[in-house]
């Protein structure tokens, strides 16, 4: 009887999760960029996930191998490149609090996408499921 | 060439070498762990989880909250 239900809720929760992710990225996309409505949404998921991280991941994890250290210090490279160039860019801008046509950083070249509605959306969306990536390591 | 010209090539050019490296560790014989992979070896540990998702959240807040 068991197996029947747990058979039956996960088609179930195949639909709900595409459906509740849709419906939230479309609300909370309406929000104001750094308005407290958005804050209080984009912090619910994020405490959430990491309450997750806290108490332990949701699959077993297959046992993992080291990391080739050729691997390793190739994407731990791409990382810190990335983490250089935008500080960099940071630094170069008239103040940290002025924005730079010049010297953009991410933030400031994510700005025109992220004015619109269908933008913040879209964005929401990529960050829900990066979260979900993580959260099924 | 414009300063904001290097700039969005600098970006252009990390982009493409993470593509790079994503693609070249799909081949059998490849050093270099897809991005997935390394992201479930850092997150064995409590502290590696909470680490890449607090980046993660970081990332959110960052863009959307106050």
């Amino acid at each position: 009887m068991r197996s029947l239900v747990a058979q039956a809720r996960r088609p179930l929760r195949r639909l709900l999760q595409p459906t509740f992710g849709s419906a939230y990225v479309v609300v909370v996309g309406g929000f104001g960029r750094y308005s407290w409505p958005a804050t209080v949404a984009v912090l619910c998921p994020a405490a959430g996930v990491l309450l997750i991280a806290w108490r332990g991941d949701l699959n077993q994890p297959a046992a993992s191998r080291k990391l080739d250290p050729i691997g390793a210090i190739a994407w731990a490279s791409v990382f810190v490149a990335l983490a250089i160039w935008e500080l960099t860019e940071l630094l170069l801008q008239p103040s940290l609090r002025t924005d730079s046509y010049a010297h953009p950083t991410i933030s400031v070249l994510t700005d025109p996408v992220l004015a619109t509605h269908l933008g913040r959306s879209i964005v929401l969306s990529l960050w829900l499921a990066l979260g979900w990536f993580l959260v099924q390591r | 060439m414009t300063s904001r010209q290097v700039a969005l090539g600098v970006y252009t050019l990390i982009v493409l070498a993470g593509v790079l490296l994503q693609l070249n560790s799909q081949r059998s014989s490849s050093r270099i762990p897809s991005l997935g992979t390394v992201f479930s070896r850092v997150m064995r540990t409590r502290s590696g989880r909470i680490g890449v998702v607090a980046g993660w959240a970081w990332l959110g807040l960052h863009f959307f909250a106050r």
